[in-house]
């Protein structure tokens, strides 16, 4: 029992160091031939932030980037991302409730699904204010 | 679970139904009168629940699988949080105008924190308490920040980050406790306490019997402190005093703190209430008390903005309140191990009036005025006689001079204080009264000796006018007959489990 | 048990490691958004240890919430302030030495507690899995609490039973939606009251913010 639990996650374990590996192992593959002067180093020009040489601008799949990486972001942005974790976390608790909906509804009746209708209408309170308060338009 | 749970939480759960409605009626309608006016008028439910199920004292008071306790101990503070979220939005009144288009979640935060406090009054459950206090904390947060101003901005900020802490710190102890006793409810974790205790289960040469449980007690008490405004968690309040929006500043010394401590006797009664436990608690308490009272008097003394004088203020209050909960010791004959708990619920209550007519008084002039100083209140006495007569009342209650509630309050703490053996505590507690007389006499001074700035004379709001005369009204009241008041903390301490059952 | 026992070691050495090098990353960097990258590095490691502990739905919270939400608002909120995006900072010398000394102070009391403490085991543990196991099939029975007698307390009729089979630790996640709706109902309601302050105090301060 306890070998198969692990065995499930040591799955998700390959999985992690084959995506830490390869990444880093080009990293390094590049640094390394730098050593052994196949790949030609360039150096950074003291203002390489504010103007950089192309080799050293962000890789946007071949396309110039606009503008800098450092752009302020509009603070929309924090509203959305904000009723994310909210609803988020929402979801969360939700989820035990819905995994084990069959026994609760079986062993506590209708109550198992009046709990959790409260919790979401008390919830449905605050999506309704971020509705009308226009939390949720780009405008 | 059943009906019989949910009528013996009614109150709380009028509460948290009454923020819905205010959001809802808020929302629908879009006028923040009409919000007003209802809340106010909805807070008589659970007032009126609150006194009949202390009328009715049901024999079985845990609900919800032992989460909560409604016991009359709970419905003594339930009653207190709705008559606080009363004032605070009559107070609010005139005061909200400054949040433009956002009085009606005004109203919706200030009745979702009390719902918080309600439910923090009869948790009965280690889990339950800790989501109760984020209830309680996160709209105060907000609260603070509700002005468009920098420093109110500050306020909710500093208040957020420091309760985020304290938050942490509790979590962290509610762990250790519950993996010292194995489980989160307060009555089990006091059962099992007793059968270590009885098996040998304790060190009888550490702290509290075990590290763990040491561990888990202090930092339990360091989160609580934050709430309780104490030593050394005290550095938040004269920031957040100052910079917050006045209602919401009136409604986190009174409500606020009267939930913490309400939290705090149901933990350190109902789960640690032992004998052998009371001692070490009540040593620790002691030196809280005396830190918190000395500190805010000493820091309160140079201060020239009368709400930042109240947040240094509160905290030396919070030091005395501190004297009672030490008020246990050397001597756990059933009526000490009552006078105790009994004396911090009678101050909180007073401390409630008086503190009211304070803030509220200050509310009225600076409406006006726009002037938190204490020199913008010089004169005050011939440009607002009533109002500088409810302030200077709550004023010398605050100082603990008779014939106000805070003179009852100081005695009856000091003399818990002194049948448990800690006269040296009281003591201290009266040196600090003298030292305080400083600071609360310069405002009054300022008011009746001064000369005015200008001499436009200052009305009082008839709804202002009311709430603020109640609780002066409540302060002298108590202050000179003391005994109703008094009988009803001893009726609610008698009911909290540990303290008169054992 | 023992030779998966010594991988579950090895794996908890390399996460805790992971958990407490990235929390010291998240001080010590001079760049905000780096120490937002390394919040979310020690929070996946905290997440890593939680799945040793058998705890797999805390350990998803963690992941989905923690790393998912909570990270990226914390990386937009340094975005939307300019000075700090790829600024420095430095904390004074005063600071580091009294934070570190604080911290291993801490950090030392929590270590020698957790060794002289006779924690509450196991057994405890399953037998109050047990309990709620009982109560749900009505089989509980209650009893006074022993110096308490004004208190029940329920007991679990089996406590043998519960030692032979780690109940906790099977179905976590399902024994998780039990417990919401039975012993810890009311918190669980309480939360979507706690949500609702939360989502409104931060909308109302979000659009306070916006110039209009």
């Amino acid at each position: 029992m306890l070998e198969d639990y692990f065995r499930q996650y040591a799955l998700i374990g390959i999985f992690a160091a084959v995506a830490v590996l390869v990444p880093t192992g080009m990293l390094l593959a590049s640094y390394l031939a730098s050593l052994a002067r196949i790949r030609p180093t360039r150096p950074r020009p003291p203002n390489w932030r504010e103007s950089p040489p192309p080799y050293l601008r962000t890789y946007e799949s071949g396309l110039q980037p606009i503008g800098g990486p450092w752009r302020r972001i509009n603070i929309r942005y924090y509203a959305f991302g904000l009723l994310f974790v909210i609803f988020d976390i929402e979801t969360i608790f939700l989820y035990p409730w819905a995994v084990e909906y069959g026994v609760l509804s079986a062993r506590f009746g209708i109550f198992a699904f009046i709990e959790a209708l409260i919790f979401i209408g008390i919830l449905a309170i605050g999506w309704a204010y971020a509705w009308r308060k226009r939390a949720m338009e780009w405008t | 679970m059943g009906a019989h749970d949910l009528w013996l939480l009614s109150p709380q759960l009028a509460m948290a139904a009454l923020a819905c409605t205010a959001l809802v009626v808020d929302l629908a309608t879009g006028r923040s009168k009409l919000v007003l006016w209802l809340s106010l008028i909805g807070l008589v439910i659970p007032a009126a629940l609150s006194i009949a199920l202390w009328a009715a004292n049901p024999a079985d008071t845990l609900v919800f699988f032992g989460a909560a306790s409604v016991d009359r101990f709970s419905l003594f503070f339930t009653l207190l949080f709705t008559g606080v979220a009363a004032a605070v939005i009559v107070s609010a009144e005139k005061y909200a105008s400054r949040f433009q288009e956002q009085r009606g979640e005004f109203v919706g935060l200030i009745l979702a924190s009390t719902t918080g406090m309600m439910l923090l009054a009869s948790a009965n459950e280690l889990i339950t308490i800790y989501v109760s206090l984020e209830l309680t904390a996160l709209p105060v947060a907000a609260l603070l920040a509700f002005l468009r101003e920098d420093r109110s901005a500050e306020a909710g900020m500093k208040f957020l980050i420091l309760s985020g802490v304290s938050s942490a710190l509790l979590l962290y102890g509610l762990v250790f406790i519950f993996g010292f006793t194995g489980t989160t409810r307060l009555d089990e974790i006091f059962a099992r306490i007793g059968d270590l205790q009885a098996s040998g289960g304790f060190d009888s040469t550490v702290p509290f019997g075990s590290y763990g449980l040491l561990l888990g007690i202090a930092l339990a008490i360091s989160g609580f402190a934050f709430k309780l405004a104490a030593a050394p968690f005290q550095m938040w309040v004269p920031d957040a005093y100052e910079g917050g929006p006045t209602p919401v500043v009136a409604f986190l010394s009174v409500a606020s703190k009267a939930a913490g401590f309400a939290v705090v006797l149901r933990i350190l009664y109902s789960a640690f209430g032992s004998p052998e436990l009371a001692v070490e608690w009540s040593a620790l308490f002691a030196v809280l008390a005396v830190v918190t009272m000395t500190l805010g008097n000493l820091m309160a003394l140079p201060q020239k903005n009368v709400k930042r004088l109240l947040g240094y203020s509160t905290i030396s209050q919070a030091g005395f309140m501190l004297i009672g909960l030490a008020a246990v010791s050397a001597n756990t004959s059933a009526g000490s191990l009552v006078a105790g708990p009994q004396s911090v619920v009678f101050y909180l209550a007073g401390y409630a009036f008086t503190n009211l007519a304070v803030f509220l008084g200050v509310i009225a002039i600076t409406n006006r005025t726009n002037d938190n100083t204490i020199a913008g209140f010089a004169g005050m006495g011939r440009r607002a006689p009533v109002t500088a007569l409810l302030l200077a009342i709550g004023l010398i209650s605050l100082l603990g001079l008779p014939p106000t509630v805070g003179f009852m309050s100081k005695i009856f703490v000091f003399n818990a204080a002194v049948n448990s053996g800690l006269a040296w505590l009281a003591l201290a507690g009266v040196l600090n009264s003298v030292i305080s007389a400083y600071y609360y006499l310069r405002v009054i001074r300022a008011m009746y000796m001064e000369a005015p700035t200008s001499d436009e004379r200052i009305t009082l709001d008839p709804s202002l006018g009311v709430a603020t005369g109640i609780a002066a009204f409540g302060a002298v009241l108590f202050g000179v007959a003391p005994w109703f008041l008094l009988r009803a903390a001893e009726i609610a301490v008698r009911s909290l489990s540990g303290v008169a059952g054992s | 048990m023992t030779e998966s026992s010594a991988l579950v070691d090895v794996i908890f050495w390399v996460g805790a490691i992971a958990a407490i090098g990235a929390s010291v990353m998240v001080v010590a960097a001079r760049d905000v958004l780096k120490s937002a990258v390394f919040l979310a590095a020690s929070f996946l490691a905290v997440g890593g240890i939680y799945v040793l502990l058998r705890a797999e739905f805390l350990a998803a919270v963690q992941v989905l919430i923690y790393v998912g939400a909570v990270s990226i608002l914390i990386i937009f909120t340094i975005m939307m302030v300019r000075q700090i995006a790829g600024g420095n900072r430095s904390a004074g010398p005063f600071y580091v030495v009294t934070g570190a000394i604080a911290a291993t102070l801490v950090s030392l009391a929590v270590i020698y507690a957790a060794y002289n403490t006779d924690w509450s085991d196991l057994d405890a543990a399953a037998a109050s899995d047990q309990r709620v196991e009982a109560a749900l099939t009505g089989s509980y029975a209650s009893q006074p609490a022993p110096g308490n007698p004004k208190v029940d307390i329920i007991v679990a009729p089996a406590t043998a039973a519960a030692n032979s089979h780690p109940g906790v630790f099977e179905r976590s996640t399902g024994n998780l939606g039990q417990l919401f709706i039975r012993d810890y109902v009311l918190a669980f309601e309480i939360i979507s009251l706690v949500l609702l302050a939360a989502l409104i105090g931060a909308l109302v301060l979000a659009r306070e913010r916006r110039p209009t």
